[in-house]
């Protein structure tokens, strides 16, 4: 029962926790909406080329600028300027997929009515870019101008748009041998945006699972490289064949350890017997003559010792 | 001199040279605000290696006419703008934490296991979802993008994104980043108690094979070579990091690899924390997006921890030999916070089932996985 109770407070804790995230979440997100921020407002700066005018900026979504070519054919095409999107904001439109800015193009006409054919081209297009205008007599004021996608090669696509000098593509709506063309590359912002995502994620599992085959691969070479290198060379290979019954056969003999060990054992002994009658206890008393021999035999046996012992008789060691 | 020109050279001095008539509400809140960081740092032992100068930055830089966060008439950065333009905004320092990780970093239990790597790639899943919803809350791209990467729980990778792609961020996403990964026993054992049974938290794995010190010392550049071949934009962080683990493995610069471990880091902490701390000025800092960096923070390491049990599942329905779903969470790179957790929920329900190594290489994949995310971010915007 009670560990019943516990679950249930549990669940009710997590909706309240999840129902305050998603109510801070939504209250600030409106809230955000509302503020009207806009950092990353495209600024253009324009020079001449000698085909038209170039606009050099910093694209929303981006870290590095990128070129617009703006060409006319049958015109003269005066500097572009911007235009800054609020004044052109209406209903459904949203300035997130305008990534490059709207730009003002001026064209002067050979003659009042005629019509001019602009040419953009950029390696930030791409073949679903669509190139939309604003008129603000048209109904409605934002539209696609309908023009015309080339791939010049991989990376550089051109749009090119026909406007007539009056027409609805011609913001100031009058023939007067200019044609004003407000208006900019339009991509799918959620499309770039969920596309992205998905492509991106799957990318770690990708990155990730060539290295997991490449540390497969290698940890296998490893493992095979030290088998290889830990296998038993030929000199070292036991002369009598090893049977499961048969003790294992020395390698190399003893360790010397072991075997200054059992040295100093058989030495001690030998000498022990040996110097057994040379060397008999003093008895209580004995003259000075009799303990000098008795010092003298001890110090021969302590040279011995420690000779077998590997150490020298100012105490270093042998290497 | 008139007692009147006395009057108001005091009270020039006093307007002018003083910070107390200057002194705003905000900045008396945000200095609240550091307190309250050095109270997490100091009394809860948070992440007291980044919330005490973090916190301390944020103190200092909140007082009046104080020459810290400007550029004096001649130009020249003040102390702590000094500290920011050359260690953040050159993004130094986020690569010499890394190296310095790389140095204190064994990536034994990941070279034994390399199918954890993709318990380190699925944990990225609330990178990807926190970056759908901060566009959808109305942030930019690149602000959704280093927000997004605070879910991966690798705090030198989201200040190196955030000072490349929304520097404005800085100081919100850097303390989000440190807070919640002090928070990982807090977040983490709910989600993974309500994601698996008793009887997947008992799942016993199979001890790691020994890992040869030739095997350890090719991995970085074996690692290097396929990462950045894959992703160039991660170099900076990735090869930071392999080059820290190269000097610890190839043993023969013990001293280079001991200070990038111990000296450099502590240096380049001091200064990053000051710094990331002096972002957070109550002008800036005082708006709605940092309440709301901190909630989807929260959201992004809920949907990471989640994302690395889910994967770990996930593989179990192909695998013979099964892996116990509690080191999914380790996923996260809060290294090795995360992986303590998962040993700690392990022995939980089982006292004989020690998961500490298992979860060390999801756990470490993690942070190849969060630096590979914020690659992927950063080649996004080029």
């Amino acid at each position: 029962m009670l560990l019943r109770w516990n679950r249930i407070h549990a669940a009710v804790r997590s909706l309240l926790w999840a129902a305050a995230i998603t109510v801070a979440l939504a209250g600030g997100a409106a809230a955000m909406r509302g503020s009207g921020q806009d950092l990353e407002k495209p600024a253009p700066e324009f020079s001449a080329e000698a085909d038209g005018w170039v606009a050099k900026l910093i694209p929303r979504g981006r870290s590095t600028s990128v070129r617009i070519f703006f060409s006319v054919e049958e015109g003269t095409l005066a500097e572009p300027a911007t235009r800054d999107f609020n004044d052109t904001s209406r209903e459904g439109v949203d300035s997130k997929n305008f990534k490059s800015g709207l730009f003002m193009l001026k064209v002067d006409c050979p003659e009042p009515g005629g019509r001019v054919q602009l040419r953009m081209r950029s390696d930030f297009f791409t073949s679903g870019t669509r190139w939309y205008v604003f008129n603000p007599a048209a109904s409605p004021p934002w539209k696609d101008a309908g023009a015309d996608s080339q791939a010049l090669d991989p990376t550089m696509h051109a749009l090119s748009l026909t406007v007539v000098d009056g027409g609805p593509l011609d913001s100031d709506g009058r023939a007067d041998g200019r044609v004003t063309v407000i208006g900019g590359p339009r991509d799918s912002f959620w499309g770039y945006a969920i596309g992205t995502l998905f492509i991106r994620f799957f990318g770690i599992f990708i990155v990730l699972g060539i290295l997991m085959f490449g540390m497969f691969a290698s940890g296998w070479l490893f493992r095979r490289v030290e088998t290889w290198r830990a296998r038993p060379r030929v000199s070292e290979k036991p002369t009598v064949p090893a049977s499961k019954e048969a003790p294992p056969a020395p390698a190399a003999g003893p360790a010397p350890e072991l075997a200054a060990a059992v040295a100093l054992a058989l030495h001690l002994s030998l000498h022990a017997r040996s110097t057994a009658s040379l060397a008999p206890s003093s008895p209580p008393g004995a003259s000075a003559w009799a303990n000098a021999g008795r010092l003298g035999i001890m110090a021969a046996r302590d040279q011995l010792y420690r000779r077998s012992l590997g150490i020298l008789a100012n105490g270093d060691r042998h290497r | 001199m008139s007692w009147d020109q006395i009057l108001e050279l005091i009270i020039s001095i006093l307007t002018t040279q003083t910070g107390m008539p200057n002194l705003v509400f905000k900045q008396v809140v945000m200095m609240g605000i550091a307190f309250f960081f050095l109270y997490l740092a100091v009394a809860k032992n948070y992440e007291p290696l980044l919330l005490v100068p973090i916190g301390f930055g944020i103190f200092l830089v909140n007082f009046p006419l104080a020459p810290l966060m400007g550029y004096t008439e001649s130009g020249h950065p003040e102390l702590i703008r000094a500290f920011y333009k050359y260690g953040v905004e050159w993004e130094v320092i986020p690569c010499v934490i890394f190296l310095g990780l790389g140095a204190m970093t064994d990536f034994g239990p990941l070279i034994a296991n390399p199918k954890t790597l993709i318990i380190g790639a699925g944990a990225q899943l609330g990178v990807f979802i926190t970056y759908l919803g901060t566009l959808l809350a109305g942030f930019t791209l690149k602000e959704a993008a280093s927000v997004g990467i605070i879910g991966g729980a690798d705090g030198p990778t989201t200040i190196y994104l955030t000072a490349k792609l929304a520097p404005h961020l800085l100081g919100a996403n850097a303390l989000a980043a440190y807070s919640y990964m002090a928070m990982v026993p807090l977040i983490q054992p709910p989600i993974m108690r309500l994601l698996t049974t008793p009887e997947q938290r008992r799942i016993k794995m199979r001890q790691l094979r020994p890992v040869s010190a030739r095997e350890k010392l090719f991995f970085p550049l074996v690692a290097s070579v396929l990462i950045i071949l894959l992703i160039p934009a991660v170099a900076p962080l990735m090869g930071m990091f392999m080059f820290g683990n190269f000097m610890r493995e190839c043993g023969v610069v013990r001293r280079l690899s001991d200070t990038a471990q111990n000296a450099l880091m502590n240096i380049v902490t001091i200064f990053l924390g000051l710094s990331v701390g002096a972002t957070m000025q109550a002008e800036a800092f005082l708006s709605l997006k940092p309440l709301l960096i901190f909630t989807f923070g929260l959201l992004d390491f809920v949907v990471c921890t989640i994302g690395g049990i889910l994967t770990a599942h996930i593989m179990n329905r192909f695998l013979s030999e099964k892996i116990n779903p509690l080191i999914g969470s380790a996923g996260v790179s809060a290294v090795p916070m995360a992986a303590r957790v998962s040993q700690s929920e392990g022995l939980k329900a089982d006292p004989n089932n020690w998961l500490m190594m298992h979860a060390m290489g999801p756990n470490l994949a993690g942070v190849i996985g969060s630096a590979a995310a914020a690659g992927m971010f950063i080649a996004m915007f080029q």
